[in-house]
């Protein structure tokens, strides 16, 4: 066992910490719920510089490569000052199931991109009858002409209503809390059939509601309902891939050994077993 | 020893029962059910129904228009409220200005205020708190000085509840400044909130709400008819007010009535694939609260019992006990109902809800109010004597340290 951190580690968490201290007075985190998505576009640009937002992704898709530790400086140091910005929706959440589920052409396209800044995603994966259940998805998604059709309805997506681009997990196959079947779609969250339910409170109190302890926060949650779409919306769903279960950080899990079904491979083909 | 109620007891809770069962309005019913922190219309509406039958000053005697109850009465009363559920009375008129008014009031301030507060014409608050004075009261420094017949008050009081819907509000100003002890100098006055030189400034609590103030005082006239007690002894009267009727704080009828409820919402809601209501996590959770509960009303009848029997009329040291384990078990029977609704908890969309029918995606009304009442029972171990004053009185006065 060993709780040190090595050097780089706590030049990442000094220099997090320095920039929160020096951004995140409570007054200054009032402006900042304050501004039309409740959180700092300027300290988003921030983040960027400081590497924080490609913190978890391969170099190759302009990140650094840190692990769970690094993501776990952050994420502390984040908490520590309520911050409101969508890392863990964005970096965390989404990410880690691009990271992990993705695509090479997903991911060399909208790695980057978070790296970046320039794009905040969300993860639309719990629905409303599901509760703490990860496999309770009734949310469909057929097959049709080039692309698939989804059908269903998510809810309390974290920052769902500021995200470009949304991951969303679908049946293909099985039942209601089957762990095998569920499959992942990056949809684009403007796309015809997509509404959303946003939820806005301007009062301080969501604020604070809405702070998971150590975590990153909201000032809004929506509902996003992806319903019976045009073909608009189907050749916006990327591309697909299985996991077994979806949850939290890194615990995508993929598709365990029995069946080789085409869903369990991203559009690079690389099998998602290989994907840890 | 007996723990059970006697048979005319039980007689009592089935009258009150079959009453609240067959007159409180079902939509007042729905909305505490749901969770909602009572409005202002619903308390005064259910307040008046209860006093129409002589029950609203339920701790009051009878020739001041109160039922006559025991203590042990006034406790059931209280509990079957809470679990009806319906709106709980006034503790501003009923437990606070009512007993003061009948202890210490002249026979005018009676006559003029008793039946008001009973029937809640007159909504009261409560002038104590300042910046500068909470747990220690004592400190408080809004000042009121005599001009002719009149004292003029100036000063500010702060985290006043419902001071916005309040028509009167009875505080504690300091009318001696250079007393010896703090304590001797401070009078206890009833002042009209319609007197000019009042400013009511809202304060939102976490939960989203506006049920406490700012309240200032900037030359207020108040006519020396106004004051309870002699002057510079209102700090007896605040002692009295204070001690009495402790037993009530507990609210051990609300938490038995939140569990009710997060059970009920439990075989809607799932955990690994099953209602939550089967979860063993969640029916130890219950199970420990059920124990806990039942340990409190023991306590809180044997200090009733007691009270019931000393006739001295002072506070049971005791009932420190009963805040601070009430509170706690208030917090933890709300955050149990809030935990039931999971996810669905955590966005408050009281607004949107009543903005869309039908939405049924958005998630249960109950879930937004859960966690509203989590949010603003924070403050409950804090007002009405931080449990951390309650816990040096039980060091001191039951321990003996």
């Amino acid at each position: 066992m060993d709780f040190d951190l090595t050097e780089e580690q706590r030049l990442l968490r000094d220099s997090v910490e320095r920039l929160l201290a020096d951004h995140y007075g409570f007054d200054r985190r009032r402006s900042y719920l304050a501004e039309p998505n409740g959180w700092s576009r300027a300290l988003w640009s921030q983040y960027a510089e400081l590497g924080l937002l490609g913190l978890p992704f391969a170099e190759s898709y302009g990140g650094f490569g840190g692990g769970p530790i690094e993501v776990m400086l952050v994420m502390e140091a984040l908490g520590r000052v309520l911050a409101l910005e969508p890392y863990l929706a964005t970096v965390v959440l989404t990410g880690t199931a691009l990271r992990l589920a993705g695509s090479e052409a997903q991911k060399s396209r909208i790695l980057p991109q978070i790296a970046e800044g320039q794009m905040i995603l969300a993860f639309a994966h719990g629905e409303r009858q599901a509760r703490y259940d990860l496999t309770d998805v009734l949310t469909t998604a057929k097959p049709k002409g080039s692309g698939w059709l989804l059908d269903g309805a998510k809810s309390v997506v974290l920052h769902g209503a500021d995200a470009g681009r949304l991951v969303v997990s679908a049946r293909t196959s099985g039942e209601r809390d089957d762990p095998e079947g569920i499959t992942l779609f990056l949809v684009d969250a403007a796309a015809n059939g997509v509404a959303r339910v946003t939820f806005t409170k301007p009062s301080t109190s969501v604020s604070l509601r809405a702070s998971p302890a150590g975590g990153c926060t909201s000032r809004i949650d929506s509902c996003v309902t992806p319903r019976s779409s045009p073909a608009a919306t189907l050749s916006l769903s990327l591309s697909r891939a299985s996991s077994r279960s979806v949850g939290f950080g890194h615990t995508v899990t993929p598709r365990t050994s029995r069946s080789r079904s085409p869903s369990a491979k991203g559009v690079g083909g690389r099998d998602l077993r290989s994907a840890r | 020893m007996d723990l059970r109620y006697t048979a005319e007891e039980l007689a009592f809770r089935d009258e009150l029962r079959a009453f609240f069962r067959d007159n409180l309005p079902g939509d007042i019913r729905e909305r505490m059910r749901l969770g909602h922190a009572p409005s202002k219309a619903d308390t005064v509406t259910w307040q008046r129904i209860l006093n129409r039958r002589g029950w609203a000053a339920y701790s009051w005697p009878k020739e001041y228009g109160g039922p006559g109850w025991t203590p042990v009465q006034r406790m059931i009363f209280l509990e079957e409220n809470q679990l009806a559920p319906a709106p709980e009375v006034s503790s501003f008129n009923i437990t606070m200005i009512g007993p003061v008014l009948v202890q210490f009031g002249t026979e005018e301030q009676k006559q003029r205020f008793l039946p008001r507060a009973a029937n809640i014409d007159d909504w009261w608050c409560q002038g104590f708190s300042e910046p500068g004075a909470g747990s220690d009261l004592a400190s408080l420094k809004t000042a009121a000085k005599r001009d002719g017949d009149h004292y003029i008050v100036n000063g500010q009081k702060i985290w006043t509840s419902t001071a916005h819907h309040a028509d009167w509000c009875f505080a504690l100003v300091r009318t001696n400044p250079q007393a010896k002890k703090r304590q001797e100098g401070i009078s206890f006055l009833l002042i009209d909130m319609k007197t000019p030189g009042i400013t009511v400034r809202p304060i939102i609590s976490i939960d989203g709400s506006h049920h406490l103030n700012e309240v200032f005082f900037d030359d207020v006239r108040v006519p020396m008819s106004l004051r309870v007690g002699e002057e510079n002894r209102g700090w007896d009267v605040a002692k009295f007010l204070l001690g009495h009727e402790r037993t009530g704080i507990a609210r051990l009828g609300k938490s038995k009535e939140r569990v009710k409820f997060a059970r009920e919402a439990a075989r809607e809601m799932r955990a690994n694939g099953k209602p939550l209501i089967e979860d063993p996590g969640f029916r130890q959770r219950v199970a420990q609260l059920g124990v806990d509960m039942k340990a409190l009303e023991i306590t809180q009848m044997r200090v009733v019992s007691a009270h019931d029997k000393s006739h001295d009329g002072k506070p049971d040291p005791l009932s420190s006990v009963l805040k601070v384990k009430g509170t706690e078990l208030l917090q933890a029977t709300t955050e149990l109902a809030m935990d039931v609704g999971g996810p669905l908890a955590m966005p408050d969309w009281a607004q949107e809800l009543a903005a869309l029918s039908n939405e049924p995606e958005l998630g249960p009304e109950w879930a937004t109010e859960a966690t509203r009442s989590y949010l603003f029972l924070r403050a409950a171990s804090i007002y009405g004597g931080t449990n951390e004053i309650q816990k040096n009185i039980l060091t001191k006065a039951v321990l003996g340290l």
